[in-house]
Formats: C-alpha cells, structure tokens, sequence
C-alpha cells in the first residue's frame, strides 16, 4: 500500500529578528574588535583614509572612510543579505589590489554590537547607471529586533544621484552607543585599537609587507580622535627597537624556512639555521609563509646607556609594547602579544623552569645533552626569553576563503585562529625560532664570560706588573714611595677580601634561608596532613552536635580557630612556593598589607588590638620579588604585635598602624606601633643576629629567633635599600622605616 | 560488566583500604578497583618508572584510571616514590591519572603553577565519600568519551573524512555540533593539548586522545566558564541571585533543557549550555533571569557583584568562586583558557595574589 500525503508542499526558513543580535553578540567579542572590522572594511573598499570620530552634538560615533561606497545593487544583494560573504569571489580588492582583510560579512554585525540605530550613507560610482550615486539608509535595531519574522522587516532608504565631482565613500553613524562614548573611546578601548591597527612600524614584514615600490597602493591611514602623541610614540618605537640587543628573523616562504639572528651592531647575521647559506625545507599547509621580525630586550646593563633618550623611557616603552604578536593582512590579531597572553609558553616555561626544547625542530637539530640539561650555564634553554623581553611581529596572511581548509584560518569572533595544523605549523616555526634565538644568546653569553674572566686575569696581572714595574725603575726607594706602593697592594687586597667577604655573607644568608625553609616546608606539609584529620573529626563532631548543644557551642571555636590555621598553613605554603620566584615585579603594597593583616585577624581582634592600614590604593612597590616584600612587611608585623601585647600600660588601647607613599625615586613604608618601645642603648643592635627584646615574653608569637630584623635588613640591602629605626610619632612608641629604590641600580 | 579498572596510590595503607572500598561501592560492577601495592624490595640504581612497570601490567584496550595522592613518599618497599613518577608512567602508557592532597587546601596556586601539565585535580577535603563518589564520575566521564570516540572514529574511518582536530572530535563527543571554532579557542594558550599529540600518529593517536580530551574537557571546558557554565556562573549571567536559580523549583524546571549532561556532568553540582540559557530567556521572550522571575511573579535579588553588591555581576570570579562584575574584576588572565569569557579574577583578589600568580 501506497502511503499519500494528506498535504504537501514546500516551505521557507524563517528567522526572527533577534537573529541579527544574536549573531552581533556572538561573532563580535569586545568593543575594540567590533570598531577594528569597520576599519578593516575600510581598508577592504580601497579607502585611503578612515576617520573615526564622535559627533559631538549627538554623541553618536562616526566611521568615515574615502573608499568606493557602495552601490544600490551593493546595498541590496551584499549588504542587506545575511551570511553572504561578497568577498569571497575575489580575494583582492577593485582598485588597489590589497589583499582583503575582512570575512564573512563580519563588519555588518559590528555595527549592531556597537549601537542601537545606524544611519549610513555611501557614495559610490554606479556603472549599471553611468553616474554617482548616494544612498541613505537608517537601521532602527531596537524596532528590526521586535520584529517577529525579520524577512517581514524593512528598512528604509533613498538613493540620490549625486554631483559627478563627489568623492565616493561610506560613513557609519552609530547612535546610542553600548556602554556611552566613554565606553568606545576609553584609554583601554583606544589602546587596543591602536594596537590593532597600527603593528610596530618599526618591524619588517619579509614577503608580507607589500612592496611599495610596484604597487599603486597610496597607503592607508586612520584618524582616531586624540592622536596627539602619535608621532612621538613612532619615533620613539623606531628609535628604542634599534637598540636591541638581539634580533631574530624567521622566513618560510615557498617551503624554505630560514632563522637568522642578529646582535647590537651586526650588518650580518651572526648565527643562522641553517648553518650554510641556504634554507632548510620545511613542508607546511602555511599557503602565504611566516615572515617574523622579533627584539630581545632582556635586562642587561648598556643596553640603553650612552643613548640621548631617557633609558627608563626606553624600558617603559618595551614594557608596554612587550610580546610576540601575529599580524594578519596587515592587522594584529588578539589575543597573541596582547597583555599577558603567553602564547608561545614563553612564560610559563620560564617560571618551571622548563629545560628541554619544546620544538621538534630544535630537538632534532640541537639537542640538548641530558647531563647538560640542569647546568644553567650549559642548557640554552635558561637563556629562554620571556614575553616582557621581547617586541616581536609574526605576519602572515590568513586564508578566509571557504576552501581554506587545513591553512591559516581566523577564528568566528576575530580573536585567534583556529587550532588547525597550520596553526599548529606556525607555533613551532615561531617557538623553534625562539628557542633558537635562546641558543644564540647562550653561545655569546658563554663567549662574553670568557672575555671577561680572560679581562680580568688580565687587570689582576697589570696592577702587579705596573707595582712591580715601579719598584724596579725606582733604584733609590723613598719611604713616601714604599708607603704608595704599599697603599696599592692594600687596596688590592682589600677588594679581593670584599668580594670574598661578600660571597661568605650571601652563601651564609642563603643557608640560613635554607634551613628555615627545609623547615617551614616540612611544617606545611605535616600541617596539612593534621588538617585534614581535624576537618574530618569537625565532620563528625557535626552530627553530634546535632544532639548535644553544649558540642556545638565547642565546635563553633574549633571551627573557626581551624579556619585561622588554614590561612596560616595556606600562606606559608604560598610563601614557600614563591621565595623560588626570584621575578620582580611592581605591585600596589596596600593589597599585600592587607592580606598579611588578614592572616592575623582574628588573633589580633580577641586581643584587642587596633590594626590600620593606611597605605593609598595606589602606592605601587619598585620591581621586587613579591616573597621578599611579604616576608619583610610579616617580621615587622609581628614584631609590633609581640611589642604592644608586651607592653604593660593599659591606658593606651593597642595600635599598629602602616603607612606608605612613594616619592620620586623612593618607596616608603612606616610600621608603627604604641608597644614597649626599643630603649635608645639598644637601637643599632637590634638589627644583630640572634638579638630578640622579646625571649622573656610569653605571647602566642613566640620570640622567634632574632634572626628577624637581620634578615630584613640583608634583604633591604641587597635590594639597595634600607631599614631604619625613627623617632616615632607622639602616640607611638616604634617606627621602622623601610626605603627602596624606584629603579635598582 | 567491568569495563576497565581502577588503580588507587595511597602510601596510607588505612586510608587506601577505605577509600577502595568506597570507590567500589561507587563504581559496582562497571570497574575493578586495585590498590597499588609493591612487591619487589627496592633495587638500588633503578628509577621509579622502570620498578613501576615491572609491578603494574600496561593496560591495553579497556578504560583505565589511575588515582593518586601527591605525596607517596611512605610507599613500602618504595621509599621516597612520588606522584611524578606515576605520572610520567601514566603519560607514557596514555593512562588518565587524576591526583588529590589531603589537607591541601590551595589549589589556585597549585594549579597556576602546573597550567600546562594537563591533571585531573580533586579536592581532598570534602571527605572520603565525596572523593569517592568524584572519582567515580572521573572514572564514568572516561568511559562516555571512550565509547562515543570509537563510534566517531569508526564513523570517520569509513566516511574517510579528513583530519579531526581535538576540537572538533570534542563536538562529536559532546555532540554538540558548531561549537568547535569555541572550543579550540579553549585550546589557545594551553598547547600542551598539541604538544601531547604532536609525537604520536595513526592508532597511537587514537589511544591518546580520550585521556587528552578528558583533561581538556575536566580542566578547562568545563573549569572555567564560557561554553559551559556552573550554577554560580549561570545565575550571574543570567543576572539572577544563585539562591533563586539554585533553589527555586520553578526556575530549575524552566532552565532544566539547559543542563550539561556529557561526559563528567555531576547530577549533585550541575553545569549548563550557556548557549541554551540564552535560548531558553529567548524562548520566553526575555533578556534576564531577573527579567523571566518577574514575569513569574517569583520574588527575588539580581545577581550582585562580590566586591560592590550595589552593581549586577554578570561574570564569575575564579578564586572566590562568586559572581562579578566587568568593572571590578580582570580578565585576559593568562592562564585562563581564551574561550572562557566569563571567568575573571577579583580586583581585590587580583592585586592580592597577582604577584604571587605570576600574573603581574
């Protein structure tokens, strides 16, 4: 039997309204990029210039540009119809040629993310009309969006011909922006676009930078409003990126890969892969190649000195300007190079200390030696750059089209690229350059070492030679000639004995660490194990509490005094995880005040202890080791807590109290407390080993060692800093002062 | 029927007993539960790995998980043993390994510092039980991806379709179609997912891959909230107050279809499609939570910001695990997957602890 069809027919999708929105929340992320697909645009129609601007009267946002507009039949057939890509049959623009940078119709819904309302007007040369033509549409997206069927929506426009001498172009107006003006144009909104747009000018592009000299393109520029220090920031980019200390190149292009490494001063490279003029043949799905033009900045003295530019400014600059990015058609993609983004695990290995080659390139052609691998001077891979030292740009050209396959392919919302094979390709083309670079830079490290061990055998022996020399050519020695020459061997001998003196006192400052931290992590570790056991008798205590009040009302202070020893345990094991963490780094102080003063909270609160912290939000600490400036701040927070629990008055209710400000070259912090006070007699030799006021005392902090203070100030010192103990303040009975150095010298 | 097996390290032998016993209790006949327990005396010169695989068969074919405390430094016969060398063996036999500490309470830090290692991590301290009943689901999780990738492999095989990206294998293991371009952003910044495919080709590939996905999916997909979000993380960005989305029926039914249900979801602490929450305000012709308990004549709070509950939150702050809001919080935190566009970090917590992370 034959089944027939009680009705049949043929119907239609339908999509509601809501779907634009929709689609513009999800193919666009953030501000910046939605504004960067208009510029790209821009770019795209041939426009030479782009103004982005806010019309002040309405605040409305406005995308200018001076590129071919759009016809009516453009309008209809492109514009107006979702999900065509019209730039897919033709990778290149009409006029100049530019190989285009946009896709899939992206643009149209960035403008939806951005605002409310659009108003667009274009001006464009209509063949099919042999004549100019204007057309002026206006997009409500609040009313399309109630709109239940959106082919049932429709949107209003004029066309007009225009005068013959008009220029052609398009300009977006978009009202009643998302989050205000000051949303789009914030300082972070600004930066980033920048960013985008403009990759380091100073870099090369190899092969994907477009020949200037045999192409009709006149360049493309974009105004951003407030573009004042524009210049200057070129120039000084231009100037600072000169100064590198190494440079790496990476070509691939046609399936020859080729690493070449530069030093300051170098017109040659001095280290290349491979080795012999040439390439090394690399197969890959990269269709347009990699072109790669990465600086290492790393700390290291003279880099910046002798140069008529403020060194500090120069560091800023790579500071902010720091990372590897990827251009793609001329505009960088994010997330790679954009804020802490570790892309190349550059980073992350550093902080591990990871040690063995992570590309399949370099372990094949250098690997390292298993015995070589945990020697610091022996394993290239400590040489490892990190983000901050490097100001680098991978360009390559995406493949957008719908073929693209296993090629380089931007991901749907414009930020990163699909973790294809060529993506894959790319990240070790680009990290085995990198660790290639590292190599290098170990080799001319291993060779500057030995120039200076040779140099300074070499200072040694003159010193001697020019002594011994004077004796000789002296036949009748003067008693003023013995004593200089005597000088000179005395002095001699005293910087040999301050170096030696030196190196006893840091290995002497290190093993005392050390034991204290074979210690403290031994602590931890059985701390956790007795944690563990106690929360689980908590448990258990818990449903007898149920039955018994008298438990309960227990149970509440064995709770929370389990809570205090977790911050405790929680700390010092965070304590001990970063002392390895030797990284400097600048941070606000009140934040890490604050959480030492938490860790003693409720201790100092049943004791009745006032504790303010009145450091301002935004007093940030010199470059230094985070572990360091804790543990300081810890001892002479606990000192002042023992000293005002020691003391005897009553009348006075307990008080520590920090304060904190930064001048100009200075980082400034005061711990006060109203406590027993150190007597004058005592002053300097409180900061000697083994020294404590305290041992008498019985408090829950115990008396420590007296290794506090002394350590604090070996540490201050070492910092270039100092710990002082001051006249306090009326109220107060102590004051340190702790004082580091802005920039370390 | 036992599917595969479960190997326990625990230098506690008490605890191993009991913890066993309750992962069986847990699992029942799907798995064989063993407690690693050495034989051989130590032989001097030889390293970890190798006496290690002289005690333990390579599991071939069946699923396997290995479960191990982080600290077996009292193993018998194995003294000074550590996790690392379970897990080098585990990584080198492509066995999933998930690792716990007891009484090891921070593991933020922990797991800042070991980003790009690829684990499984459990809490330690929500009791035996609860440990037991996670690693079930582990094991459960393992299992799902196991089966459903022998399907889509058999399917690509004969279809003789072109290479399967992690990500897109993923899609077809969550069988949720169109969001591989979301879930390979997961993948940025954690290459440790290619780099452990790299070395490998053909059937060694495939053998590797359920452990790689399980990472991927347990450690980042379903970690931090982007694709799929936890209950905290929905009701802030549907801009309602967690109380309401977590414990009021008539919210719970509505957003039911929204429930993640792949490998690894846990019917005690729920995940969902953020995708289909929106669906579902859409369906109702809303655009909040706050919006659709209006219309129900529910009475309840917006989600309110951590840091100033004066603000709605919207995002979910990784370290105290609460709603957020953009303005008072951080984001583009290096170590959290790109595709996580919900998780941010206090800025309290940020200034607190981002020297400490390594994220200044």
């Amino acid at each position: 039997m034959v089944d027939k069809p009680i009705e049949s027919g043929s119907v239609p999708f339908r999509a509601e309204s809501r779907l634009l929105q929709e689609l513009g929340e999800r193919l666009v992320a953030s501000s910046d990029v939605a504004l960067v697909e208009l510029i790209k645009n821009s770019y795209d129609a041939d426009a030479i210039q782009c103004d982005v601007s806010v019309a002040a009267d309405t605040d409305a946002l406005v995308v200018s540009d001076t590129g071919n507009g759009m016809t009516l039949d453009d309008f209809l057939n492109r514009w107006m119809t979702i999900a065509t890509d019209s730039k897919r049959a033709s990778r290149v623009s009409p006029k100049f040629g530019r190989s285009l940078t946009g896709s899939k119709g992206i643009g149209r819904f960035a403008v939806r993310f951005l605002g409310d309302s659009l108003d667009l007007q274009t001006i464009a040369y209509d063949s099919q009309r042999q004549c100019t033509t204007r057309l002026h549409a206006i997009f409500d997206w609040q009313d399309i969006d109630k709109a239940a069927d959106l082919s049932a929506t429709r949107i209003r426009y004029s066309l007009y011909k225009a005068d013959s001498s008009s220029s052609t172009g398009t300009t977006l107006t978009i009202n009643s922006l998302r989050g205000g003006t000051s949303v789009v144009f914030s300082k972070t909104v600004r930066t980033q676009i920048l960013r985008l747009i403009s990759p380091l000018s100073g870099l090369e592009r190899g092969h994907l930078g477009g020949d200037v000299s045999t192409t009709i393109d006149p360049g493309f520029t974009v105004n951003l409003p407030d573009r004042s220090g524009d210049n200057e920031e070129r120039t000084l980019a231009s100037i600072v990126l000169d100064q590198y200390w190494a440079r790496l190149l990476i070509k691939l292009e046609r399936r020859k890969l080729r690493f070449e490494v530069y030093f300051k001063g170098d017109s040659k490279p001095r280290y290349t892969h491979p080795s012999e003029r040439g390439h090394q043949p690399f197969s890959t799905h990269l269709s347009k190649g990699l072109f790669a033009d990465i600086r290492f900045f790393p700390r290291r003295s003279g880099i910046f000195s002798g140069k008529d530019f403020d060194g500090r400014t120069a560091w800023s600059w790579v500071r902010d300007n720091s990372g590897v990015s990827v251009v793609d058609h001329g505009f960088r993609v994010k997330p790679y190079g954009f804020g802490d983004d570790d892309w190349l695990l550059l980073d992350s290995d550093n902080a591990r200390n990871y040690r063995k080659w992570r590309s399949d390139l370099m372990e094949e052609y250098y690997s390292i030696p298993e015995e070589h691998r945990k020697a610091p001077s022996l394993n290239p891979m400590f040489n490892l750059p990190q983000s901050m030292q490097l100001v680098g740009a991978v360009s390559v050209e995406s493949n957008q089209s719908a073929e693209a396959g296993d090629d380089l392919i931007p991901s749907m919302d414009r930020e990163g690229f699909i973790q294809n094979i060529a993506f894959k390709e790319m990240w070790e083309v680009v990290r085995a350059g990198i660790e290639f670079l590292a190599l290098a830079d170990e080799k001319e490290e291993q060779k500057k070492l030995a120039e200076e061990a040779k140099q300074a055998q070499a200072d040694v022996r003159a010193d001697f030679k020019a002594a011994i020399a004077y004796i000789r050519n002296s036949p009748t020695l003067s008693e003023a000639d013995k004593n200089r020459i005597t000088a000179e061997y005395a002095t001699l001998v005293r910087h040999v004995d301050e170096v030696d003196a030196y190196n006893r006192r840091a290995r002497e400052s290190l093993e005392t660490m050390g034991l204290l931290g074979v210690i403290a992590g031994f602590m931890t570790h059985e701390s956790r194990r007795i944690l563990w056991n106690l929360e689980a008798i908590v448990k258990t205590l818990e449903v007898t509490a149920r039955k018994v009040p008298e438990v309960a009302a227990q149970l509440a202070a064995v709770k929370d005094a389990l809570s205090a020893f977790k911050g405790h345990v929680e700390y010092t094991s965070t304590f001990i995880g970063a002392v390895h963490d030797t990284k400097a780094v600048s941070f606000a102080s009140s934040a890490q005040v604050r959480r030492i003063i938490r860790l003693f909270k409720g201790f100092v609160e049943d004791r009745g202890i006032d504790v303010k912290n009145e450091i301002p939000p935004g007093t940030m600490t010199p470059p230094i080791p985070v572990a360091v400036y804790s543990g300081v701040i810890l001892n002479l927070y606990t000192n002042a807590i023992k000293a005002v629990l020691a003391a005897p008055s009553k009348h006075k209710s307990p008080t520590v109290v920090f304060r904190g400000w930064n001048e100009p070259n200075r980082h400034i912090i005061e711990v006060l407390d109203n406590g027993i006070g150190v007597p004058p007699n005592l002053r300097e030799r409180i900061f000697d080993p083994l020294f404590t006021t305290t041992s008498t005392i019985n408090n829950p902090l115990g008396s420590g060692m007296g290794l506090g203070l002394s350590l604090v100030r070996k540490l201050m010192r070492e910092l270039g800093g100092s710990i002082t103990l001051i006249d306090p303040p009326s109220d107060f009975s102590t004051c340190f002062k702790l004082e580091l150095p802005m920039v370390r010298k | 029927m036992k599917t595969g097996s479960i190997l326990l390290f625990e230098d506690d032998a008490r605890f191993a007993e009991s913890l066993g016993r309750e992962i069986k209790k847990q699992v029942g006949r799907s798995a064989r539960v063993d407690i690693f327990e050495p034989h051989l005396d130590q032989i001097a010169g030889n390293a970890f790995e190798d006496r290690l695989k002289t005690e333990i068969p390579q599991p071939v074919g069946a699923v396997s998980l290995w479960v191990s405390d982080r600290d077996l430094s009292a193993t018998r016969h194995f003294m000074g043993f550590s996790e690392s060398a379970v897990s080098r063996v585990a990584n080198e036999w492509a066995v999933p390994v998930c690792l716990y500490a007891r009484g090891s309470g921070n593991d933020l830090l922990d797991r800042q510092r070991n980003w790009t290692e690829g684990r499984i991590i459990l809490d330690a301290n929500v009791g035996k039980d609860e440990m037991a009943r996670q690693i079930s689901l582990v094991y459960a999780g393992f299992v799902q991806i196991h089966s459903r990738l022998k399907r889509i492999l058999t399917q690509a095989k004969r279809l003789n379709s072109a290479t399967l990206t992690p990500a897109r294998i993923l899609t077809k293991i969550l069988e949720r179609p169109g969001i591989a371009d979301k879930l390979a952003l997961y993948g940025s910044g954690d290459q440790k997912v290619l780099a452990d495919l790299l070395p490998f080709a053909g059937d060694q590939l495939a053998e590797r891959i359920p452990r790689i996905l399980g990472y991927w999916l347990w450690d980042s997909v379903l970690r931090f909230p982007g694709i799929v979000v936890s209950s905290i993380a929905a009701a802030s960005y549907l801009n309602i107050s967690a109380e309401t989305f977590i414990g009021n029926p008539r919210i719970s039914r509505i957003f039911r279809k929204a429930l993640y249900g792949g490998p690894f979801a846990d019917n005690q602490s729920h995940l969902w499609w953020r995708s289909d929450l929106d669906e579902i305000l859409v369906e109702r012709k809303v655009t909040s939570g706050y919006e659709l308990c209006a219309a129900l004549g529910i009475q309840t709070e917006p989600s309110h910001c951590c840091v100033d509950p004066t603000i709605p939150a919207g995002f979910y702050c990784m370290i105290r695990k609460l709603p957020v809001s953009r303005q008072n919080s951080k984001g583009n935190i290096s170590w959290f997957p790109s595709g996580a566009d919900l998780a941010r970090i206090s800025n309290p917590d940020y200034e607190e602890l981002g020297p400490w992370l390594g994220l200044y």
